[in-house]
Formats: C-alpha cells, structure tokens, sequence
C-alpha cells in the first residue's frame, strides 16, 4: 500500500481510536474493575456498587435489560407481521404513485427521533387525535413505545423486503404456478425462501435499532417503560451513580453485540450477485389487487406518515402560538446552535469520510489486483460488492470468506471500523468520552466531535460504496488515455463520486441536526439545541409546553425536510446502506 | 513497431475458489513474444480465461509481467506507467465516462497531453465526424446506442494518436448485423491512421476479417493460424 492511503486512513482511524474504542476499553474498565475513577463518584451518591452479575439480582435493572429486550423483540414482530405485506404489495403491484411511496420509505432516515416521539404523541398520547378519538389513550403503556418503534422500522423492513422480492427469480415462479401452485403456495414455497435471509437479517438491524435507541424511549416510556438506554442516562445524569450506569452499559454492549454476531452470520450467507431475471411489477388492475394496494398504502400512510402530520396538525392548530414559540429568544438560540453545531460537525464528518472511503477503496483493491494480475480476475468480488445488497453484508462476507492474505483481511477490518458508531449506541458514546474525558465534557470540540462520529460514517459508506460500484475499467481506459493516478482521480473518480458524497453529506446533516443523546450527556446550558428544547418543554407541565414542543418539532422536521429534499435532488431514490441508520437517538 | 519478448505472468487460483478449479497456478503468458508492425492488425483469439484480457492489459500498463519486455519503436516500455506510453485500449464494455458529454469523452487524451479544452472539443467534434456523430457530440453517452458507444469508444482512442491500440473483443456487446458492419468501419479507419493493433477475441470470423495475421493462445503461448 503507498503512503497516500494509509495518510487517508490515519486520520479517521486516530479519531475512532480516540472517541470510540477508548471510551469503551474506560467502560469496560469502569463495569469490570472496582476501585477505578467511577466507583469515587459513587461514594458521593451512596449505595453499594453492583456487580457484573448484580444487574440480573437487582429487581429494577433486571426489569429494564428485560424490557429492552422484550420490547425489541415484539417490535420486530410486528415490523415483520406489517412488513412483509407491505413490501409484497409494492413489489408486486404497479400503480399511480408507486415511486412515490418507494421514496416515502425513506423518510424516517432522514427524520429526527424527537419529531417522531412528538408525532406519536399527537396521535396517541394524553390528548392526541386518535386516542380521543376512539377513547382509547396510550398513555404509561408500554404501546406507546412500540408505536414508535413501528413508526422508524416499518419502512426499513418494507424497503428490504421490497428489494429482496424483486431478486425472486420470474422463471422460477413461474415454473411453480405452471405446475399447480397458488399464489400464496408460490409464495411461501418459492418467494419466502429466497427472501428470508435479507428480511431477517433486516429484522436483526430493526431488534438492534430498537434495543439501543434512546430518544423514543425516553419520552414514549416515560419513566415506567423506560429501556435500559435510558436508565444509563438517568443513572449518570440524575443519580450519579455511574458505576452500576457502567455494569449496565456493559450488558447492553453484551447484547447488542450478540444480536450483531447473529447479524454477521446472516451477512455471510448473503452476498449474492443479482438476478437477471428478477420479477417486474404488473399493473394493479382488478378490483382485489387494487384494495391491496390501498390497504398496503393504508398501513404505510397509519405507521409512518400519520404521526408526521399529526405533530404538524398540533403546530399549526394555533399559528400565533407557533409563531411565537418560533420567534422565541430560545427557539433562535436554540436554532443557531443546532445549525452551527451540525455545520460543524458536517465539515469534520465529510473530511473524515471521504479520507475514509478512499482510503479503504485502495486498501481493498490492492491485494486482489496484484494477486491475480489481472482486473478482470477480480470481477467476481467486484460483483458482490456492487450487488451487496447490505453493506454490511459485504463486509461480513469478505471478513469471513477472506483468506487471501493479511493485507486483503486488514483491509475489511479498517472497512468495518467504519460501522463502529453504528454498533455501539450513542448513549453509550457518550457516557464513555464522559468517563474519559471528564474535564472536557462541556468543550465545544468533544460535543461536535461526538457529533461528527455518528455522522461520518453516513459519508464514508456512501463515498466507499460509490467507488465499489464503479466499474475499474474506467479508470483504466483514463491511465491509458494519457492521465496520472492523480488526474484520473480529479477528472473520472472525483466527478463520478460526487452524488454519493452529497448523499452521505445529506444523511449526516440529518443526523446531526436530529441528534439528541449526545446533546444530553455532553452539552452545556446555554447550548441548547432544538432537539434538548423539545425535551425541555416536554419535561415542563402545561398545554402551552406540550403546543410548543410540536411547534419546535415542526421547525425541526422542516429543517429535516430540507435535507430530504436534498437527498431527492442527488437522485437518491434508492435506500441507502442499509447499516447506515444507527441506533435512534 | 510493436516487439514483446518473453513475457511471462502466472494466474493464482484463490484458496476460497471452488474446489473444482486447478489449484495450482496457471501461466496466463509464458514466454510469449509478438511483433506488430505498423499499420498492422494482429487476431489473438483464445477461450475465455485464456489470458487474452490479461495479455492487452500487461501491453497497456496495467498489469505487471513477471518477465519479459515490452517495446515500441525501440523504446523498452516495460516499466513505464500507463499514461506514459500512449497506447489506447477499447475495452470490451466501451468504458466511457458516464460524466462526461460525447465530445468531452473523446477529446479526453488530448486534454490529458495539454491541448486547451476548446481545442480539443474542435478536434473532436472533427473525429465524431468521420464516425457520423458529429450531431451527438452534445449528447451524453448514456443516451447512445451501442453501436454509437463503440464508434465513440474507437473515435476517443484515434484522437488520442496513440503508438498501439488495443482492441478487447470490442464487438461482444453488440448484435450480429451491426457487428459485421462495424467490423468493415472500424478496419478501414485504422487502416487509414496507419497504426499498430492488437485485437483479442474469441470470434475467429471476426478475427480473420480484421487481423493480418492471427494467433490462438493456448498455455500462455501463441499459436501462428495464419
């Protein structure tokens, strides 16, 4: 490898090495070790200090881990249960705004988790439309949660399954109705096999997504139904008890990990190429077909944009209010600081990814160019990373299949460790760089750090997988045009990466600006940002807080909205890695 | 003058490859040598995975031989990188720049040697005439049929003035009744530029009606068919 890329890679893997694996070797360190820094914090708060083990013997963290769990797990269920059909529909049915509803399926992508916490107030909550409706609140029940989780994993199950469905063989189903099977026989002896792979390891992401999100939790579960994210939270900033905050943070890290594991055996088994002869939509044209496809719309329109237009319903019910909470001396402060925060920590995740993706493009091409000699030899891996249908599956997949040589396997590592801020949930983020970093926890650089971690990986994966999917032939047709490597890269690589460096950008600003948890642990007063406000007038009593908190959820939706729109301007119709939506935060 | 001595290079199997590929490396050149006078187009035909595609990329720069030379008019080429040596290859799928406009994918090289962008458009929408495309110079290549693609493909690699050009099966993508007519067109136009080429293909009609002399290789050497 020459010295540009392993320059490119040293900064991105300096700053992981510094706000991710530190922190968590400290957490680690803090959960395993008595005696250590934590443990004199908890001499202050009083209490015995918990054990490894003690977390299972302590009624009320048994409980959290518990529900963690559990609410995970019935939430893929019902992702699953709704998905599936949904995803069935849309793959199989052509009709008036199909595009449309492909594209809506990435609005919770890019949609902050406060906004959607505040929407499924407004649907289900103390006064919400639906729950006054039909007489039926929510309220201090553990479905408020679980709307939530429906509401950002709905679309990331339906977009899989949408995907995998149009990789079903046409031939083949249609041998199988040619030989006597119904459709739903077709279905479930020809289609469900060839699909449950992607759908479950999908269904991995939504139970990882679910266990290690914060944002929903905290203000859908109230204090009763509070996962163990939040309990970490609570532990550190309200009762100082950061010791037994570490043995939980560490059998979150536990399990989550297990479920990751589960995950990389399911990416193994994925990397496929393509199929030709995937099955095209057909026109919904029969009566039944079309109250399918209203029905499937229905379900989509009730999950994922009703709580949207709901919280807008909430804003706009009284203008003048609104525009006052807008025009706040807060509401601007607020604004400024979540814009110039986000700005900032855009410009530091974008340097980082794009030295990232570069980076580990070079490292992953080199060994398998020189091994065979010959770029046409390597056109195989080519296409499974071009056809990877998840980036980690890709990953996964050479990390476990590579046996080519060190360099080839160090490459993937320095690949994966790209999806470090993906594994590890930005509560826990957060509490390692306070352990770490106890003087600085209030400094403008670790907060916009902490910022651009999760938001750099966005950049990375969009950048590296724009350069996996582009073709070498024309970077070679370049060098023997007459260009030098550094021409080629300016005038053939650099311009042909450039809607996938917009793209990734256009996720990371939505990250960024909807970015809450690490808000929570690491920032001061008077930097506040629209997401903490929310918090804070939810936290407050009164229908003059509860009106306020949506009006700020609208702004902040529109300012999301705007990098939708951003992302719809690069051409983005297709979902994006699927890895790359990290825990909710 | 085309002259290639000795060239030697080796195809290793991957240990993940499946089992019932050869383990044992296999010579993609072995002792290969070749000679391409100007205005000369010289067949190399062979079986898929023969190394034709491996021999066009170790004349081009792209990959490395084990051993052997590679020299043009007397220049011992072997070391020199890609753009150095100034010769262009078609490949198989056109690679044309999807960036970029008909005209701006043709006058690449010569932008690449220094030549002022105006210029080189001017010198190019001048190419695309002899291809009849002088109307899609604006276009962008994505809109292009294939046969278009390919005269594109061949008009970018004459306007670079390359020493060499290097033809991989550039008619595969194409159906039977536009290959043979592109066939006809593109042996008159390198005939005219009076250059040396080297066309690897597994179509022996096609090699037999562009190449003076023809070889098949076979164990990474050279047969003599005609």
């Amino acid at each position: 490898m020459s010295v540009g890329p392993r320059a490119l890679l040293a900064l991105p893997l300096l700053f992981l090495a510094g706000l991710v694996v530190a922190p968590l070797v400290r957490l680690v360190w803090e959960g395993l070790v008595p005696g250590s820094g934590a443990w004199a914090a908890l001499s202050l708060a009083g209490g015995e200090p918990l054990t490894l083990w003690g977390v299972w013997q302590d009624p009320h963290l048994r409980f959290r881990l518990l529900w963690s769990l559990a609410q995970a797990g019935i939430s893929t269920g019902l992702t699953l249960l709704l998905g599936l059909p949904v995803a069935w529909v849309l793959a199989r049915y052509r009709f008036a705004g199909r595009e449309w509803a492909l594209r809506l399926l990435m609005l919770p992508f890019v949609v902050p988790t406060l906004v959607a916490a505040l929407g499924v107030l407004a649907l289900w909550g103390p006064s919400g439309v639906w729950s006054g409706a039909l007489g039926l609140s929510l309220e201090d029940s553990p479905a408020l949660l679980l709307v939530g989780n429906l509401f950002f994993n709905l679309c990331l199950v339906v977009r899989a399954g949408v995907d995998a469905l149009a990789q079903v063989s046409a031939s083949r189903l249609a041998a199988a109705r040619t030989l006597g099977a119904t459709p739903w026989r077709a279905f479930w002896r020809v289609e469900w096999p060839a699909i449950r792979l992607p759908v479950a390891s999908a269904l991995c992401l939504v139970f990882l997504y679910c266990f290690a999100g914060m944002g929903l939790a905290l203000v859908l579960g109230g204090q009763r139904w509070a996962t163990a994210e939040v309990e970490i939270y609570t532990l550190v900033a309200h009762e100082l008890r950061l010791a037994d905050a570490s043995v939980l943070a560490l059998w979150t890290l536990v399990l989550g990990g297990s479920v990751t594991a589960v995950y990389a055996v399911l990416a193994n088994r994925l990397a496929h190429p393509r199929r030709a002869d995937g099955v095209l939509p057909r026109p919904a044209t029969r009566p039944h077909q079309r109250v399918v496809v209203v029905v499937a719309l229905g379900v989509l329109g009730m999950v994922s944009v009703a709580p949207l237009v709901g919280t807008v319903g909430w804003a706009l019910a009284d203008v003048p209010a609104l525009w006052r909470v807008w025009t706040a001396p807060d509401t601007l402060a607020a604004l400024w600081n979540t814009l110039r925060f986000s700005a900032m920590a855009l410009a530091v995740a974008t340097v980082l990814g794009v030295c990232q993706g570069l980076a580990v493009f070079h490292w992953n091409q080199r060994p398998e160019i020189s091994r065979n000699g010959d770029f046409s030899d390597s056109k195989d891996s080519f296409i499974k990373k071009r056809q990877s249908r998840f980036f980690l599956f890709f990953l996964f997949d050479k990390l476990i299949a590579s046996r080519s040589g060190p360099p080839a396997r160090l490459g993937v590592l320095v690949r994966a460790s790209t999806l470090l801020p993906f594994v590890v949930s930005p509560v826990v983020v957060a509490f390692g760089l306070l352990l770490l970093y106890p003087g600085h926890t209030a400094s403008l650089w670790l907060l916009v750090a902490a910022y651009a971690l999760l938001a750099y990986p966005f950049v990375g994966q969009h950048v590296a997988h724009a350069l996996d999917a582009m073709p070498p032939q024309w970077q070679q047709a370049a060098r023997t045009l007459g260009a030098s490597p550094w021409r080629v890269f300016w005038r053939v690589t650099l311009p042909l990466m450039v809607p996938a460096l917009r793209r990734g950008m256009a996720f990371a600003a939505a990250t960024a600006l909807g970015e809450f948890a690490v808000s929570l642990f690491l920032s001061r007063p008077e930097w506040t940002t629209l997401t903490t406000l929310i918090y804070q007038h939810l936290g407050r009593p009164g229908a003059d807080n509860l009106h306020a908190a949506h009006a700020l959820s609208l702004l902040l939706m529109l300012l999301a909205l705007g990098v939708f729109l951003l992302l719809d301007a690069a051409g983005a119709a297709t979902v994006p890695p699927r890895a790359s939506k990290g825990p909710h935060a | 003058m085309l002259e290639v001595t000795g060239l030697c290079k080796r195809y290793w199997p991957a240990p993940d490859e499946p089992a019932s590929q050869p383990s044992a490396p296999r010579w993609l050149a072995h002792q290969l040598s070749l000679q391409v006078a100007a205005g000369e187009t010289v067949a190399v035909l062979g079986a898929s995975g023969s190394g034709k595609s491996t021999l066009l990329a170790m004349l081009a720069g792209l990959e490395a031989p084990e051993a052997g030379t590679v020299c043009v008019d007397g220049d011992d080429v072997t070391h020199w990188p890609p753009e150095r040596r100034r010769f262009a290859l078609m490949f198989q799928d056109f690679a044309l720049f999807p960036h970029l406009t008909v005209q701006d994918n043709v006058a690449f090289a010569r932008i690449e040697q220094g030549c002022r962008k105006a210029q080189a458009r001017q010198e190019a929408v001048a190419m695309l005439a002899r291809f009849g495309l002088a109307d899609r110079a604006l276009s962008p290549v994505t809109q292009l049929s294939g046969g278009e693609q390919q005269r594109v493909a061949l008009a970018r690699a004459l306007l670079s003035a390359p020493r060499l050009l290097l033809l991989d099966e550039p008619f595969s993508a194409l159906d039977a009744d536009l290959r043979q007519q592109l066939r006809l067109d593109f042996s008159a136009h390198i005939r005219s530029a009076g250059m040396a080429c080297v066309l690897v293909t597994h179509d022996e009609a096609e090699a037999r009606a562009m190449g003076q002399r023809g070889y098949r290789l076979v164990g990474g050497q050279l047969q003599a068919l005609w």
